[in-house]
């Protein structure tokens, strides 16, 4: 019996990893793995705008991901430069650590 | 199925007229590049004053720009088909609105700068040029027609201020407020990025007025992609209120206020606010107009969306505000509550289309808003000294009497944010509230008035901290010297702050004509402007340009009265 992935299946996997990129932001300490979540929730819409385009036979979803791909880049550059003047500060990169402006 | 009015637009090359949508936006990547050039030959150790007086005068000129298309923009025969550039960007009245308050609220805040920086012996270039950055986002975000540009011109905007919040590097409270800022500004961009994906899913298009188009096959919640197109518009709105700071997606701004160049503060806390109401006006209202979607009050629409957030807006950032100890943060408190106070106006012009010209209450309310706070973040700039910077109430004593011309100024801005007369927030306040009663008098939705009453009452508790800092400045003892940082930039800054605040308190007519002229040319509408027609009573249309703006729609102008 042959089987083929479905628009559905990719739109779970794809609100699959969003949820886990948005936990493991709230719950991850190190400001590293939090980025990294950060990135997978970017690319797990990427997968759904490729899923939507591949199903409606069109372009404008492929576009898109592409645009998204540059952006995570941009941010992933301010990302890493801003952990890099957080270490600078606290000698750690864990978030906790970050609990200065709070009276 | 293969996006026919793509394929038709790829056929067609742009008109020369299309390059007008683009020049406000041209203008500023003009002024950066120079820029760049300039800061490569700057001799090292001199100061970089210059740099700021260049961007200030090259966004001003694109302010004059502006002004200076504002008549061709709401030309019908300019260029006749739909957003330029292959339905990417708008070119009206309502872009070049904002456009324009973009460039002043970034060259006022510029103009604050210089002292700061020297003062924390972090005079670069980088500073101005991430500022001028962000309002080019700032100014393609107001002409956006397609999820594509708007999501771009997003992140154009937000990442260059992530770099500028933590911009004086020996302060370890801007690295926090950097990060902070990028953590939740990213969530924020990665949830709205997901409500567009779904809403492409759905619509087939991301184009604004192809997705109000092809989604009226959606309206029945009986319908497979109903709640997907719901949750993508659930989650485009959280991004658009996360950049405004309402009321569940707050959290972040009394830390980034607080921890960011305090000039720097005056262009986040304004342009930021009045350029995503901008934008999410523009999406809500051209994408999502059915009646289904827009909910009206408590069928659980974006209206009443924008309903609930108003609310807890108003409430929560004006008590908040009221305990606050530090004033940078009780200014980031009262921003939420401004932020409510400015969703009143939008759930107000947009519960209904009858009372979409309403809007030109939000768009005042921005101009107000825009002068009151720079000028606050202005002045709060002028005592930040290195080490030696105003940070509490107690230490704002004496100061009004030491400097009677900053302390007549921010006297000046805190009357307008509190709302008082005869200057511009007064108004903005007035027209806002007069909105929602005229749409309650009108439709009887006793949610409208229930949310103007509450808009009252909590002005009147904004009225109590914004006076508190007054009465400290001229009522408590001095407890420690705060020299000030004498730059004459920041005295011209805080002057025209103020001298804009009174004026357009006291002669608001050509602010009033403005906004609304901006409002009436917003393009791609569907319904709202022709049936707004029938209003009458304090906005007296122009009938010809409200036909003009929906020619499409004619008939309804006769009701039918046989059915």
């Amino acid at each position: 019996m042959s089987w083929e992935p479905t628009l559905a299946h990719f739109l779970i996997l794809s609100a699959a990893v969003f949820s886990i990129g948005l936990v493991g932001v709230m719950i991850r300490r190190n400001a590293i793995i939090v980025f990294m979540s950060i990135e997978l929730m970017l690319n797990s819409v990427n997968l759904s705008f490729i899923a939507f385009a591949r199903y409606r036979f069109e372009m404008d979803g492929h576009v898109f991901a592409f645009f998204v791909m540059a952006v995570a880049a941009a941010e992933a550059a301010v990302a890493l430069a801003i952990v890099i003047h957080v270490f600078r500060h606290k000698r750690s990169v864990s978030v906790d650590e970050l609990a200065d402006l709070k009276y | 199925m293969l996006s026919t009015f793509n394929t038709l637009a790829l056929l067609t090359p742009p008109e020369a007229a299309e390059f007008l949508s683009v020049i406000p936006a041209a203008m500023v990547t003009i002024v950066v590049v120079a820029f760049i050039l300039i800061d490569m030959f700057h001799r090292q150790g001199t100061p970089r004053d210059y740099l700021a007086y260049f961007s200030v005068i090259g966004l001003a000129a694109t302010a004059a720009g502006c002004w200076y298309l504002w008549d061709t923009a709401a030309d019908p025969e300019v260029f006749a088909y739909g957003p330029a550039f292959f339905g990417m960007l708008y070119f009206d009245q309502f872009a070049l609105f904002f456009a324009a308050l973009a460039c002043i609220s970034g060259a006022l805040a510029m103009l604050c700068s210089p002292a700061l920086l020297q003062s924390h012996r972090m005079d670069r270039g980088e500073y101005y040029l991430l500022i001028l950055f962000s309002v080019i986002g700032m100014i393609v975000m107001t002409s956006a027609a397609d999820l594509l540009t708007l999501f771009i011109a997003l992140e154009l905007m937000s990442i260059p201020i992530y770099v500028v919040a933590g911009f004086l590097r020996k302060d370890s409270r801007g690295a926090e407020a950097s990060m902070k800022y990028f953590i939740l500004g990213s969530i924020s961009a990665a949830l709205m990025l997901y409500g567009i994906a779904l809403i492409y899913g759905a619509a087939g298009t991301t184009n604004l007025e192809m997705i109000s188009q092809n989604l009226i096959y959606i309206t029945d919640s009986g319908h497979e992609a109903y709640p997907m197109v719901i949750l993508g518009m659930v989650l485009i709105m959280s991004g658009f209120i996360f950049k405004v700071a309402g009321v569940p997606f707050h959290i972040w701004a009394p830390d980034v206020y607080s921890g960011s160049p305090t000039p720097a503060v005056g262009f986040m806390a304004t342009a930021f606010k009045a350029i995503a109401f901008a934008a999410m006006l523009r999406v809500m209202v051209v994408a999502f107009p059915a009646e289904v979607f827009r909910g009206g009050f408590f069928g659980l629409g974006w209206i009443d969306v924008a309903f609930f957030v108003a609310f807890a807006s108003m409430v929560l950032g004006n008590f908040v505000a009221v305990v606050q100890k530090s004033v940078k943060r009780m200014l980031a408190y009262s921003s939420i509550a401004h932020a409510g106070y400015i969703m009143v106006g939008f759930v107000a012009a947009n519960s209904h289309p009858d009372f979409y010209l309403h809007n030109d209450a939000i768009l005042f309310y921005a101009v107000a808003y825009v002068f009151a706070v720079v000028g606050a973040f202005g002045v709060l700039s002028y005592f930040g000294r290195r080490g030696r910077a105003v940070e509490t109430f107690d230490d704002l004593g004496e100061l009004g009497l030491k400097y009677p011309f900053m302390g007549l100024v921010m006297g000046i801005f805190m009357f307008s944010a509190a709302g008082f007369p005869p200057t511009a927030g007064f108004l903005g306040k007035f027209y806002i509230f007069r909105s929602g009663v005229d749409v309650y008098a009108q439709s009887g939705e006793t949610a409208m008035l229930v949310l103007v009453i509450v808009g009252v009452l909590t002005s009147v508790v904004g009225a109590y901290y914004y006076l508190k800092v007054l009465v400290y400045m001229y009522m408590k003892p001095a407890k420690k010297e705060f020299p000030p940082l004498e730059h004459k930039g920041t005295r011209w800054a805080v002057a025209i702050c103020a001298a804009a605040t009174l004026y357009i308190g006291m002669f608001p007519a050509q602010t009033i004509d403005i906004s609304r002229d901006a409002v009436m040319d917003m393009s791609g509408v569907p319904t709202g402007a022709p049936e707004g027609a029938e209003i009458g009573g304090p906005h007296d249309v122009d009938i010809q340009a409200v036909i003009r703006a929906g020619e499409v729609r004619l008939e309804e102008l006769v009701p039918d009265e046989d059915e």
